[in-house]
């Protein structure tokens, strides 16, 4: 008896050490990430407005580019990335995006916004590695028109709301 | 109540100054461009004859005074032009020496592009007035050939070429 | 000493609801590391304004015509006509149904000069133009495009006009059609 005992006793504290584990590695994970970063993304700058004035006759008009805004975003426990999308329901002309000055992470091609699209990748391979807390880049935006697609005197213009996420890779 | 007021007026004349914007740029957006066109017209003179080559033939004799009858051409028309001043219309033989007589007179010069001459009796190669008073005009005449002979002179073949020149001015 | 089945039972049941339990705990600690993929999201406005835009232009800002004793035939009045095509008008509209006109500033020219637009690549050639000081549809049904046409000029001269040189200034102008 004291045999089986002994066995139900070590059956039932090995339970318990499992548990034990469990909340002890827990406990790491929530440091860890307490160590990394408190925010997630922001975008400091706020709200853009482009306007294409001029063109050239014989030719397009000319696009206008900004680089007012910016991207911040905090580093993470797992590589992350940051995907860009758009929502602009009457869209006539062209909106696209680039990230520049990007250090944490790979930037991804230009992308164009179009109104519907799906969310694409926009910064890649934002590292977890200890080292930095979080990276601001710059938004460069570039809008462009054909004198085929018209005017805002007559279409109205073309208000994105573009949302950037910051998620695991 | 205060603030309230202040911000309806606020949004009045921010509207009023976006209308006033959109109007101007509206109305302001009519293009033009400017090309400098030079249209010169020179002295121009050009002169033509509808019969390039003719034959008088004296065959007949008078029956009272016996001398050979004279032949008589005007089949043929000179045509003129010039945008010049004071030009006139000149004759001549190549013929220096001419055994018969041939006289030349311009007639029925239409409008007033030039004031005929009086006949004219090639017996030289010596240059001649035809039309005179040629100026700014177009113009065209009947031309008279009269070739006699007399007795004296034989029988025999001559040949003139004949040339009409505008010139002057 | 045996152990009974029942207490071999017990023990392998213990075993195997304290899993349930170690896995469960590991869930709720691990809440954003398993279930959630997104940290956050942000949004901002972009707007794009795009305002009215009339572009013309001449490929060439001067040209000329020539006539002389190469252009005229004795016996009429008219000389010429001489033909210049040498240049062409280029445009850039992104408004609705615009149309271009043309005029001299000339007022009282001393011979005559006429304008086409030939081969646009955009909108209707209007017919060829005697130019005066008044604008003259030179090409209609313009909108929303960017094109080129050819510009044909004309000269001609009466001989009992004389010589000389006529200079214009000639105006392209897009208005509202």
């Amino acid at each position: 008896m004291d045999t089986i005992k002994r066995v139900d006793g070590n059956r039932g504290r090995r339970g318990l050490e499992l548990i034990l584990s469990a909340v002890l590695t827990m406990l790491v994970f929530l440091v860890s990430e307490a160590t990394a970063q408190n925010g997630t993304i922001t975008i400091p700058n706020g709200n853009i407005t482009m306007n294409i004035t001029t063109g050239a006759a014989g030719s397009q008009p000319v696009a206008d580019i900004d680089v007012t805004g910016t991207l911040r975003y905090w580093r993470k426990a797992a590589i992350a990335k940051v995907t860009v999308g758009t929502s602009c329901p009457t869209q006539a002309f062209t909106l696209k995006v680039l990230a520049t000055g990007v250090v944490r992470g790979v930037a991804a091609p230009q992308v164009t916004l179009t109104d519907g699209m799906l969310a694409v990748d926009f910064i890649t391979s934002i590292p977890s590695a200890a080292g930095w807390t979080s990276a601001t880049i710059t938004l460069q935006y570039t809008a462009s028109a054909t004198f085929a697609q018209g005017n805002s005197a007559e279409l109205g213009n073309d208000v994105h709301t573009i949302t950037y996420t910051l998620q695991v890779q | 109540m205060k603030n309230y007021h202040k911000n309806i007026a606020i949004r009045f004349w921010i509207a009023g100054a976006l209308g006033f914007f959109s109007v101007t740029s509206a109305s302001g957006q009519d293009a033009s461009a400017n090309q400098t066109l030079t249209l010169q017209v020179f002295e121009a003179n050009k002169i033509d004859i509808s019969q390039r080559a003719l034959t008088l033939v004296i065959n007949q004799a008078s029956l009272e005074t016996g001398n050979p009858v004279e032949a008589v051409n005007e089949d043929g028309n000179l045509v003129w032009l010039t945008n010049g001043e004071n030009k006139k219309i000149t004759v001549a033989t190549n013929n220096a020496v001419p055994r018969f007589l041939v006289k030349v007179h311009a007639l029925d010069i239409t409008g007033s592009s030039g004031v005929a001459a009086p006949e004219i009796i090639l017996n030289d190669n010596t240059t001649r007035d035809l039309v005179v008073g040629v100026t700014r005009s177009w113009g065209k005449c009947k031309i008279r050939f009269v070739a006699s002979s007399r007795v004296s002179d034989g029988v025999g073949t001559e040949t003139h070429l004949i040339s009409y020149t505008i010139t002057g001015g | 000493m045996t152990r009974s089945l029942t207490s071999f039972r017990k023990s392998t049941a213990l075993k195997k609801s304290l899993m349930p339990l170690a896995l469960f705990v590991v869930l709720i600690a691990f809440p954003r590391s398993v279930n959630a993929q997104v940290y956050g999201s942000r949004t901002h406005t972009v707007t794009v304004n795009v305002a009215t835009i009339n572009n013309l232009a001449v490929s060439a800002g001067s040209t000329s015509l020539t006539i002389g004793a190469a252009n005229v035939t004795a016996g009429q009045n008219l000389m010429g006509p001489v033909v210049n095509t040498a240049t062409s008008l280029l445009w850039g509209i992104n408004s609705s149904l615009k149309k271009v006109t043309v005029r001299t500033n000339l007022v009282a020219p001393k011979f005559t000069l006429k304008v086409l637009a030939v081969a646009p690549t955009q909108g209707t050639a209007s017919a060829e133009v005697t130019l005066n000081t008044t604008d003259k549809d030179f090409l209609i049904n313009l909108g929303r495009s960017s094109g080129t046409c050819t510009l044909q000029y004309t000269g001609t001269a009466l001989a009992s006009t004389g010589t000389g040189t006529d200079s214009h200034t000639l105006t392209f102008s897009i208005v509202v059609q």
